[in-house]
């Protein structure tokens, strides 16, 4: 059973007296473990399927299962329970509260879940190779610095999926992989599923599997460079599916043509 | 290109009210209050100024039109002949001849005091009844066809009921006071009925007239809130006051005199020597009329004058105020717009960058922003200048209502309203004028590094460590912006001045006047006679002596020597702390209780005397009564409404020379007074200990109102003040709000952090709020405290609680606005804005 199972997702929204489709019936497993990237362009509809993920946001159409479970999509707190007990969340701009240092970031978000623990705490700081920075406030961290502290903060809570909408948007090249390493290390640790947006095609040899999105639709879904011997061999699995889906359909169609022509053929000797 | 984005730039910068609407938070309902501080500022402001105005016309339309004697000479009830008293005016008139403070002319009167019978609803049986109301009679010479030349009673028409008042032909017409006419319901063409020496008498009332001594509308000085239809007031023709009271034709009690000019007098309310040369004849007054054997008078010049000196002390009070209200009231208001246009700034940080980056001169952000206190304050001044007319019709006549002076006119004055609108423009500007100065100042590349805010101080971030990391948040953006909290807390400081101030300030004030009638007065009725002819109070004391609890007392004006302040010298049979041994109970706030018969006689002065004479326990005092100088020393200081001094009848009346003059005139009574007859004492008037707190408090609820509405204008102002801020810090929250929304904080979780933030605003809040409210009605009472008006102020811990708690709750109330606002946020629309 998938870890989170999208069916038939649409997200439309009014936008000048006109209907447009964020999300159109995308269909989506993804299994525990599994670090997906989410590449598309702008307006691509990737962000509002991190939404509908994440419970931020209500899906027009479909339906949602988390580990076999409905996701609930109308009332708002309990939205937020979901994501309290279920997911981590990494901001493009970190989102750092500025008044509090790294460790009391960390330690807020673990208060929010109930589940304040200093030690543990820093232990997420150190596991983002953040060794005696906990007591810095953000504006004393680089960019680079912050964003692990984000990274920190989302694993504090020990979460079952973690999200991050372009997380390495607002770095460069050198420190954007730094962090993806640091996530995908982090990740793989704690076994946590990770959906991270990105327009960096250079991130995909971090992931499991890299999903294309475009209009509102899934174009591909591929193994990323990153993927494990399981994961790849899932995805060589459901490209075989595919394929044979395809093979078959084609020959069907081919011997239903077949048939059509000598079926025709006997009716005109008739 | 780049000429036509910097196009759409200016063209955005053009629009600073469109961006004001746009980019702050909740924008119409701020705008909203600003309009509405301005509004109530400026207008509040521009009612007081009126109001002083007007105010100030009344005492100098009274001066004018009543020809105010400049100097007077009044018995305190022995009649003396007209002759004598004329010789002393011709005598003065001798030395001021060819002066420039010559004698224009004198004139004689006749004093009477005693009853009115007149029909009231008695207020438990809801009957009509008769009662007995004390009533001062004005006898006047009308035999040159006027109505007296000097201290005129000023006749009043009654619109409403087309009544046109003249003055009396005949000895069986009277004038009545305007009071009278309004409060007893007594009109033009009615009969009405006086006691005069215990025989009732009839006369027609021909008009109403407002006069000098009767403006603030009291029987006497003890009596500080006029009550309604409590006492009356006749101006009748002298001869047939005098055919009533059965007395020689020639007695007069009081010599009236008009100096040439308006020559200056002394003010009470000022260390300064305004009017020596009319101290001079003061003096040179009193000893012609020595000369002439009229010695038990008091001269006294204008300032003497207790009802008119009032209402300028009073007037002169709200001259000094009003200023510091403008000041207070704008001030509040232009710091809550410089707060907010401090955060617009913030806010469109990027943009001004951006402009700033293309070339944008300075000058053009500065008028930008500049434009947005323009702007609304001159939409807020043009509403507020017809409110501050309305507000001003309805403060002059609550306030002259209030202390019983009828209003003469209220009008409308342009320059003041100019002047206000001046004032608050130019305030607002250069308030307004920080934070646009500082959008020309930003960096372009400081603002687009976006790096993150500033951490918390080091002190703060340790003071705050060991609390859970979301108390601490709380804590910690209360502190993030120190100058715009800062501001804030100045800015309710300010707007508490004038509420906190006026809650203490009224709170004392009731518990003050409620203690002095109700704790100090134990007697159950006051019968006040004439010293001279006091036979028949006496005979009837006599008769009721065993039945009845009886206390003799004199009270006379005087002043402390070198003064001119007129104080009253009350001598008593006996002192005590309770009241239980006798009738008026002495609040000591300072020393003892004076014994009889020391060598210098021993007296306690109120506090009042002991301020503004300067003089303290132990100090040694005279004070002149009449003519004679009392000496005394001070051995307490108590607790009184009226400037007083007190002591022994037995020491007061010892010397020789005080014998004509030191006279029992009041008589204290306790037990049961009913069928006493003690109403129908010839020449005497009765009042009652509980009518008197019965009109206290039934005056003091009728003017509750305006009370009321002066505390909702300063509270809506303190309200906005702390909402604005409040409002601010959520919306900069919001942000960071979103995110942890995101990351799944619950709406408790989310209050929790948004109530620590709204309790330390708050605390921070009562804290200054009570402060500036304690120290403001101390300071309103240094300022209004006058001679004739002062008491002092006592922190009623009740109201200061009570001030600590609405601004608490007004603080927390905010909570589940905010909460309201996240619940209904775009959250990841809200969370992306970490960037600006």
């Amino acid at each position: 059973m998938a870890l989170i199972e999208l069916n038939g997702i649409s997200r439309l929204y009014e936008t000048g007296g006109e209907t447009v489709a964020a999300l159109n019936g995308v269909n989506l497993n993804i299994e525990a473990g599994e670090l997906v990237l989410l590449l598309g362009p702008s307006g691509s509809g990737k962000t509002t399927l991190l939404n509908v993920i994440s419970a931020l946001d209500t899906p027009t159409d479909g339906s949602y299962f988390f580990d076999g479970q409905p996701v609930p999509t109308s009332k708002v707190e309990a939205m937020a329970k979901f994501r309290r007990q279920n997911v981590g969340y990494i901001f493009q701009f970190f989102n750092l509260l500025s008044d509090l240092t790294a460790l009391e970031n960390v330690m807020l978000v673990q208060e929010i879940s109930g589940k304040r623990d200093k030690a543990a705490a820093m232990q997420a700081l150190n596991s983002v190779g953040l060794e005696g920075l906990g007591y810095r406030f953000p504006s004393e961290l680089s960019g680079g610095q912050q964003q692990r502290v984000a990274i920190a903060r989302s694993l504090a809570k020990q979460p079952r999926i973690l999200l991050g909408d372009e997380p390495t948007g607002n770095l460069d090249s050198e420190t954007s992989a730094q962090v993806m390493i640091v996530l995908a290390d982090a990740c793989r640790r704690q076994g946590v599923t990770a959906l991270v947006v990105t327009h960096d095609v250079a991130l995909t040899k971090y992931a499991t599997r890299v999903i294309k999105i475009d209009s509102g639709k899934i174009l591909s879904d591929e193994i990323g460079g990153g993927g494990t011997i399981r994961g790849k061999a899932t995805s060589v699995a459901r490209d075989v599916a595919r394929d044979v889906a395809q093979v078959t359909g084609e020959a069907v169609s081919k011997v239903k043509q077949v048939i059509d022509v000598v079926g025709n053929a006997l009716a005109a000797d008739e | 290109m780049r000429l036509q984005l910097l196009r759409v730039l200016r063209s955005q910068l053009s629009r600073p009210l469109m961006r004001w609407g746009i980019r702050l938070p909740f924008p119409n309902m701020l705008t909203c209050l600003f309009v509405f501080l301005i509004v109530f500022g400026a207008g509040f402001s521009l009612a007081m100024a009126e109001h002083t105005r007007n105010g100030g016309m009344v005492y100098d339309d009274f001066y004018e039109a009543t020809n105010l004697a400049d100097l007077s000479a009044t018995s305190s009830g022995k009649a003396y002949p007209h002759d004598d008293m004329m010789a002393a005016c011709d005598a003065l008139a001798d030395i001021r001849a060819n002066t420039s403070h010559s004698i224009t002319q004198c004139e004689t009167r006749y004093l009477h005091k005693e009853k009115s019978p007149v029909m009231k609803e008695n207020t438990t049986t809801k009957e009509m009844e008769e009662v007995l109301i004390p009533t001062t009679f004005h006898g006047i010479d009308i035999s040159d066809g006027s109505f007296g030349h000097i201290s005129t009673p000023w006749l009043v028409d009654d619109q409403n009921e087309d009544d046109v008042s003249r003055i009396p032909i005949i000895d069986s017409e009277v004038v009545i006071d305007w009071h009278v006419h309004l409060e007893l319901d007594v009109s033009i063409g009615d009969e009405m009925e006086f006691i005069i020496k215990g025989e009732r008498v009839s006369r027609t009332v021909v008009g109403y007239a407002n006069q000098a001594r009767h403006l603030y509308y009291v029987p006497d000085s003890s009596v500080v809130i006029p009550g309604e239809g409590e006492f009356v007031v006749v101006y009748m023709p002298m001869a047939g006051l005098l055919s009533d009271l059965g007395t020689d034709s020639q007695n007069r009690t009081m010599l009236l005199i008009d100096v040439n000019g308006t020559p200056d007098y002394d003010l009470q309310d000022t260390l300064i020597e305004e009017g020596p040369e009319l101290r001079e004849m003061q003096a040179e007054l009193a000893a012609a009329l020595n000369e002439q054997g009229v010695r038990n008078v008091r001269v006294e010049d204008r300032s003497g004058i207790w009802s008119v000196e009032l209402l300028r002390q009073d007037i002169e009070g709200s001259k000094k105020s009003q200023p510091l209200f403008l000041g207070v009231l704008i001030g509040v208001s232009a710091l809550t717009m410089a707060i907010s246009l401090d955060r617009l700034v913030r806010r469109q940080s990027r943009e001004i960058a951006v402009l700033a980056s293309l070339g944008t001169p300075s000058s053009q952000i500065l008028l930008s922003y500049l434009s947005v206190p323009l702007v609304l304050g001159i939409v807020g001044t043009s509403i507020s200048i017809p409110f501050g007319w309305k507000m001003s019709e309805e403060l002059t006549l609550w306030y002259f209502e209030f202390i019983g002076v009828p209003v003469v006119e209220i009008q409308h004055h342009n320059d003041l309203a100019a002047m206000t609108a001046l004032l608050t423009m130019a305030i607002l500007l250069i308030f307004g004028l920080y934070p646009a100065w500082r959008a020309t100042r930003l960096k372009p590349l400081e603002v687009m590094r976006q790096q993150p805010g500033r951490p918390p101080s080091r002190m703060m971030a340790t003071f705050t460590g060991m609390l859970p990391a979301s108390i601490s948040l709380g804590i910690r953006s209360t502190f993030r912006r120190p100058m715009r909290l800062g501001a804030t807390v100045v800015g309710l400081g300010l707007a508490m001045v004038l509420v906190g101030g006026t809650m203490i300030m009224v709170s004392s004030m009731e518990s003050w006047f409620s203690s002095s009638l109700k704790e100090a007065e134990q007697w159950d009725a006051r019968v006040m006679f004439n010293p001279y002819d006091s036979d028949d109070v006496r005979q009837w004391s006599d008769a009721a002596n065993d039945s009845i609890e009886q206390e003799w007392v004199l009270a006379a004006p005087g002043n402390v020597s070198g003064d001119a302040r007129t104080l009253w010298i009350f001598a008593m049979e006996d002192f005590s702390e309770d009241g239980v041994e006798t009738m008026h109970a002495s609040r000591l706030l300072e020393g003892r209780l004076p014994e009889p018969g020391a060598e210098v006689h021993e007296a306690l002065v109120d506090h009042g005397v002991a301020k503004f004479i300067g003089v303290g326990v132990g100090d040694n005092l005279t004070v002149v009564v009449g003519v004679f100088p009392l000496e005394m020393q001070i051995v307490g200081i108590v607790d009184e409404m009226t400037r007083s001094v007190w002591l022994y009848y037995s020491d007061a009346a010892a010397p020789a020379e005080a014998a004509d003059i030191m006279v029992h005139n009041i008589l204290y009574l306790r037990g049961n007074l009913t069928d006493s007859g003690v109403e129908d004492i010839p020449g005497a008037s009765v009042s009652y200990r509980q009518d008197s707190i019965d009109a206290f408090e039934k005056s003091w609820e009728s003017q509750q109102i305006g009370f009321k509405i002066f505390l909702f204008i300063g509270w809506s102002i303190a309200i906005a003040v702390l909402l604005n801020t409040l409002m601010i810090n959520l919306t900069e929250h919001d942000t960071e709000f979103a995110t942890l929304r995101i990351l799944g904080a619950s709406s408790v979780r989310l209050s929790v952090i948004l109530l620590v933030e709204s309790i330390v605003i708050g605390l921070l809040g009562a804290v200054v709020g009570v402060l500036a409210s304690i120290l403001t009605a101390n300071a309103m009472m240094a300022s209004f405290s006058t001679w004739a008006w002062t008491f002092p102020i006592s922190v009623d811990s009740m109201a200061v609680v009570m001030i600590g708690v609405y601004i608490l709750f007004a603080a927390i109330v905010i909570t589940p606005v905010g909460i309201w606002r996240i619940r209904r946020m775009d959250l990841v629309e809200k969370a992306k804005e970490y960037a600006d």
